[in-house]
């Protein structure tokens, strides 16, 4: 029962409050460059969530077991880069034997989580909320879902917006921008601290 | 120190660790390709144009290998490639006309009038959004080089007076520059066409020549010179029909404005022709 409680409280937490994209900023390129069309979002969100996943564990071993070990905290972000550069290629060789049709799917997006800053955020948080191993995961699952959620309603907003009479001057990326800021604008809307700051008791 | 040395140690050996993971995965889970796709990957250019509608180079060599495609797809590549992709795969392919990208604008900072300065972004949208561009003929180049960006062989290049031109020689023919342009003054013709109108105004003469020094005025003498089918004047635009293989040359030296210029050697033409119509006046 706590194990499940715990799990809903980061699951809310990770995709509506503190979501990676609109609330925390992470992961910006691909929200706008990737979000243009439906189908690519689908491919690199879940390319995401499997990568956030698999690494939120791993660093989290390496943290515990090797960085804390030899009091070698300060070195965290390097290692941490390296563990997901070696993880997404190997999960790439690995896809292009085992899955074939998964692969093709992901396609350009699994190499481009590499350099991906959510991937590196959700290491980062996971150490310094102090996490334990299975709240790491579950926030690195969560954070992948949330980055999908983002990417999913960007990217129906945008198919609308191909369509729409948009002033020369906002066409494409112009007007993404401006719905992106709105977006974050209403997702501040869950974070009760921030409502508190404009309304008065 | 001592943590120092740990750190190294310990960072080398996680990295020697995981490239020697990597290493045997790669090893392990080798995926063997398509021989025909790699024979076919050697033939392609490798600019990764995208003329051909796939991906980069490696798009169309997947496609060739696993599907039926049209072997003529390569714009780069021309007939060599064609044939050669055609042993590889035992097809024959029609062989496809070279095209290549010519800039229809002569106007450029020394002949060309302008409304106003711009001094933002280097960018065509930008100055083509701004009534339609600096210059007063609003079908003119803007020249602001997004064209040249984009190119993946350099073959665009911008003079000291701002005109933008295409080196035929160059030009491998992907489109690129034609799609990106917002005046649309980049056009495809034949690269064994011979002349192309170097102009896209379709105001009336008289504007013309109040305007632009180097514009199409819609005079007819082209047509008169080389016959209707070869050349033909719509909305004060001269149009070559490029079906026909009529000698131009007489309508290019003919020309009132000097529009009409060759396909290849564009700038050498332009710069005799100039040469033998002012010995004419100085005789």
């Amino acid at each position: 029962m706590d194990l499940l409680l715990r799990f809903l409280e980061i699951s809310i937490g990770t995709i509506f409050i503190n979501n990676f994209v609109l609330s925390k900023f992470l992961g910006l390129c691909p929200f706008i460059g990737v979000s243009k069309k439906l189908d690519s979002v689908l491919g690199m969100g879940l390319a995401v969530m499997f990568v956030m996943t698999l690494s939120s564990f791993v660093t989290f071993i390496i943290y515990k077991y090797v960085l804390e070990k030899f009091a070698l905290e300060y070195l965290r972000i390097v290692t941490f880069i390296l563990v997901i550069a070696a993880l997404v290629q190997l999960v790439e060789i690995i896809l292009k034997k085992i899955m074939p049709p998964l692969y093709d799917a992901l396609g350009i997006y699994l190499p481009l989580i590499t350099t991906n800053c959510a991937v590196l955020g959700v290491a980062e948080l996971n150490i310094n909320l102090g996490y334990n191993l299975f709240d790491s995961i579950v926030h690195g699952f969560m954070g992948g879902v949330s980055f999908l959620f983002a990417m999913f309603i960007m990217a129906t907003i945008r198919e609308k917006l191909e369509f729409s009479d948009i002033p020369k001057p906002f066409k494409g990326v112009p007007i993404a921008f401006i719905t992106a800021g709105l977006m974050a604008l209403a997702f501040f809307a869950a974070d009760k601290n921030i409502l508190s700051i404009f309304v008065q008791k | 120190m001592i943590s120092i040395v740990i750190g190294l140690v310990l960072l080398l050996l996680l990295g020697f660790i995981f490239g020697l993971g990597l290493a045997f995965a790669g090893v392990f889970f080798h995926v063997k390709t398509d021989p025909k796709f790699d024979k076919i990957l050697s033939i392609l250019p490798g600019i990764n144009c995208g003329a051909c509608g796939y991906p980069g180079c490696a798009g169309y060599a997947d496609a060739l290998s696993k599907k039926d495609v049209e072997i003529n797809l390569c714009t780069p590549g021309g007939n060599d490639v064609m044939e050669r992709i055609g042993s590889i795969l035992g097809k024959k392919g029609i062989a496809k006309l070279k095209l290549v990208a010519k800039v229809f604008c002569l106007g450029d900072d020394a002949i060309a009038l302008k409304d106003y300065e711009f001094n933002g972004e280097e960018d065509c949208t930008a100055v083509s959004n701004l009534f339609e561009g600096e210059k007063k003929c609003k079908y003119g180049c803007v020249s602001k080089g997004n064209c040249i960006r984009v190119c993946p062989v350099d073959a665009i290049k911008r003079d000291e007076y701002n005109r933008v031109w295409i080196n035929a020689d160059i030009c491998i023919g992907c489109e690129r520059c034609v799609s990106i342009c917002p005046k649309n003054v980049i056009h495809m013709v034949p690269k064994n066409g011979g002349y192309f109108v170097a102009c896209s105004s379709k105001d009336p003469g008289k504007l013309v020549k109040q305007i632009c020094k180097k514009g199409c005025i819609g005079c007819k003498i082209c047509e008169k010179t080389a016959g209707v089918d070869r050349i033909k004047v719509e909305n004060n635009l001269a149009i070559v029909n490029y079906d026909s293989d009529i000698d131009l040359y007489q309508a290019a030296v003919k020309c009132p404005a000097d529009v009409i210029v060759p396909i290849i050697n564009q700038t050498n033409f332009m710069k005799d022709n100039k040469k033998n119509k002012s010995e004419k006046k100085e005789n």
